[in-house]
């Protein structure tokens, strides 16, 4: 079994203050969070979200800057139970779209990830890596089209699972990479929980993790 | 880069919740943009613990206090040719991201 605590990842979600109660709050006064959301387990399917994640991306983005197609596609999704590639896909274009009738360079790309998942990006470029404006233009854009999906496509459980599986397959080899680091495994961790170890060693995550091509975790 | 940072300041049973106001424009809580470099890095995002490193072709950052939430990486990198300087879109994981580009400048942590 996958460590439960981070079993419960995809379940929960940070609600922290925004800079602004920050500033408002002052240089000199408390700076207050809301702590971690209840995990209540409260699935919309079998494959989808959990119904508190969407609640809680939706509030952030909402309050966050989220445009008005981003955000109707974050409803879409909530009622669908998942984001699907189409969604992502039209999030990104009109993020690209949005960099370039800033003016600046801006491709649409697609990669896919070591368990299969297509995974739709973008390439935004400045001649002056030195023009805050520029990157600040394309954050914009970013945030505004793309942020929250993204992030929700990457990190649903589907995805999640796909991983695991990914991971479970390459079992062997990570126990071996871990072992020639001198570190100690244990003989029924399986191939999640290795990788669960790789990363709490920073030495070994770039190492082993990379020889069996995971990239995200 | 004026990426916002929300701290937390949770103080056990005392704590108090703040009443949000409405946001600027930037959203998610990160690092902001640091030099890629194969030096361990620790710091603290939206409360949490993270780590980065990097080689000249990837940057790496994990989160390793059990917070909940997800972790992203995003790189502003340059090609072998060219004299653009692009930046990618997040990639987001659970604990671990590794970003690979040709030439990878700087790297940015979110969470």
């Amino acid at each position: 079994m996958v460590d439960f605590r981070r079993r419960q990842r995809d379940r929960r979600y940070r609600r922290s203050a925004t800079a602004a109660t920050r500033a408002l709050a002052g240089t000199a006064a408390l700076i207050l969070v809301v702590g971690c959301s209840p995990d209540t387990n409260k699935t919309t399917g079998s494959e989808g979200l959990s119904e508190d994640t969407f609640s809680l991306v939706l509030a952030e983005a909402r309050d966050e800057g989220a445009g008005a197609s981003q955000m109707a596609a974050l409803e879409q999704a909530e009622q669908d139970g998942e984001v699907t590639i189409e969604m992502a896909r039209e999030a990104t274009r009109r993020t690209v779209e949005c960099i370039a009738n800033a003016g600046l360079s801006a491709g649409y790309t697609e990669r896919t990830t070591y368990t299969g998942l297509v995974i739709p990006g973008y390439e935004a470029g400045t001649s002056n890596p030195g023009d805050d404006v520029a990157w600040q233009q394309i954050e914009s854009c970013d945030v505004a089209e793309s942020y929250w999906i993204n992030q929700l496509y990457q990190t649903q459980p589907t995805s999640w699972q796909a991983r695991v599986d990914y991971a479970n397959l390459h079992e062997a080899a990570l126990r071996a990479c871990l072992e020639e680091n001198e570190i100690e495994t244990d003989a029924q961790a399986s191939g999640a929980e290795l990788v669960d170890q790789a990363i709490d060693d920073s030495r070994t995550a770039g190492v082993c993790l990379r020889e069996v091509g995971i990239t995200s975790w | 880069m004026h990426f916002r940072r929300r701290i937390a300041l949770v103080t056990g049973a005392t704590a108090i919740l703040a009443s949000l106001v409405a946001a600027p424009v930037f959203a998610a809580d990160s690092s902001g943009w640091h030099t890629n470099s194969l030096a361990l890095t620790t710091s603290s995002v939206d409360g949490c613990k993270v780590q980065w490193w990097g080689y000249v072709d990837s940057a790496h950052t994990n989160e390793y206090s059990y917070c909940s939430g997800n972790i992203g990486l995003q790189i502003r990198y340059k090609l072998y040719s060219g004299s653009l300087t692009y930046t990618s879109n997040v990639d987001w994981g659970y604990s671990y991201v590794d970003v690979g580009a040709p030439i990878v400048l700087q790297s940015n942590t979110h969470h």
